[in-house]
């Protein structure tokens, strides 16, 4: 150890060129450019001196956030509960037609259970918030 | 009541054996799904509003000097948009409590930021500027505001019910009118020896009285619903299709018809006949 540092004349030019030098303030270490980016990647991930303050509600605002979110579930059990009764009618009915059919006409039953392979269309929309600026495509030619 | 309804199916029975096999015809529910998103009721408006701002004042602060690199001009014109809140001074009372300030963000509050824009709003504009900007936003110019199409069309404002274009954000089924009532397009089955299939018929009938220029997606070839028609003495079964491209054009000139949604086709069906089908149309 010794030796490597006051090992040659050069050596001990340098170190005591360097300590001429008077940084202010405390010295932290060079960090690489790479170091750097993952270490600000890290700080934007890292919570530290980002969370907010905890809410803390007083009774009033906690009864009046139990009340909202009690309105909210009775809503949406509405919904669903509709919705399914709607599901089951629609079932209800495709079996019941079907049954029918086969009573009524068992060709055509045969007919309409044939397997076909169909295809999803690929100008069926999604819905978006607002319409594109054409909002329907009238130009429709069939296939010749 | 029971008297009533005992002769309503006396009379059911006496029609049944008086003729013979019903007719089997094909019903086609033709509709047009929704091109906008449902309209949000009130009360989820302002449910969604109240988890919104919840959230918001949640969420952590956001990270300035991971997106701006400091002494770049994008940092300065953000800086210029956000001003920092008033500091926590020790020698003034705050009435409504002192601020906690961690990254120039007050904890206690949700962050409000502001994002440098490529254009002015109208209000920020001189009156001499307006006139230029009106002169000058083109179509392509990446940098021009971007206002969204509204979601009534010129269809909702006359009212045009024969439109495909109204309601965006409905379903709506076609509706042709027989006689003086108004009904779901109806094809009975051909009286040949040879049976067509019922979609098969529901296509045949589509093109024969509305053209072929319809471009439209057929579910399933099965029928989700029958109807006795005890009246005409008709099997009708339902078969379910979208239009997707193109137009209905009435191909007999004095054939009326109408794009209606669930609660238009309410008052326009027959009352029997409505509740009838009712669960196959959509709220939406």
């Amino acid at each position: 150890m010794f030796k490597t540092i006051w090992g040659s004349d050069k050596a001990v030019a340098s170190v005591a060129a360097t300590s001429k030098i008077f940084i202010r303030g405390k010295q932290k270490a060079a960090m690489t450019p790479s170091t750097q980016r993952i270490v600000n990647q890290l700080s934007a991930l890292s919570a530290s001196r980002k969370q907010p303050k905890l809410l803390s509600l007083c009774n009033e605002d906690l009864i009046k956030n139990r009340t909202i979110t009690n309105a909210w579930n009775v809503y949406k059990r509405k919904l669903f509960q509709k919705r399914d009764e709607q599901f089951e009618k629609q079932y209800n009915s495709i079996k019941n037609a079907m049954e029918d059919l086969k009573q009524t006409s068992p060709e055509l039953f045969e007919l309409a259970n044939a397997k076909e392979q169909k295809r999803f269309p690929l100008e069926m929309r999604i819905p978006t918030d607002f319409p594109p600026n054409q909002p329907w495509v009238y130009n429709y030619a069939p296939k010749k | 009541m029971r008297g009533l309804s005992g002769n309503l199916s006396r009379v059911g029975l006496v029609r049944a054996y008086s003729t013979a096999n019903p007719t089997v015809s094909s019903t086609l529910i033709l509709s047009r799904n929704p091109v906008i998103t449902a309209d949000v009721p009130k009360f989820e408006a302002q449910y969604y509003k109240y988890q919104n701002e919840l959230w918001r004042r949640l969420m952590w602060t956001f990270p300035k000097w991971f997106y701006f690199r400091e002494g770049t001009l994008a940092e300065q014109r953000f800086r210029q948009l956000n001003k920092d809140p008033v500091a926590d001074n020790p020698n003034i009372e705050f009435p409504r409590g002192r601020p906690q300030i961690r990254h120039k963000r007050d904890r206690r509050f949700k962050q409000e930021l502001k994002l440098p824009k490529t254009y002015k709003e109208a209000d920020e504009l001189e009156p001499a500027e307006l006139e230029q900007a009106q002169d000058t936003i083109t179509e392509d110019d990446l940098a021009r505001k971007i206002v969204p199409n509204s979601r009534t069309t010129k269809a909702d404002q006359e009212n045009d019910l024969t439109s495909l274009e109204r309601k965006l954000s409905r379903t709506l089924y076609l509706t042709i009118q027989n006689g003086s009532t108004w009904i779901l397009p109806n094809f009975p089955e051909p009286s040949s020896e040879q049976v067509t299939a019922l979609h098969t018929l529901a296509e045949e009938g589509l093109y024969k009285i509305g053209g072929e220029k319809i471009n439209y997606f057929n579910v399933s070839n099965t029928p989700c619903h029958v109807y006795n028609n005890s009246k005409d003495n008709k099997k009708e079964y339902f078969i379910k299709s979208h239009i997707l491209s193109g137009d209905f054009q009435p191909q007999d000139k004095s054939m009326k018809f109408l794009w209606l949604t669930k609660e238009e086709l309410k008052t326009h069906l027959d009352k029997e006949y409505y509740q009838d089908i009712e669960h196959l149309l959509s709220e939406i």
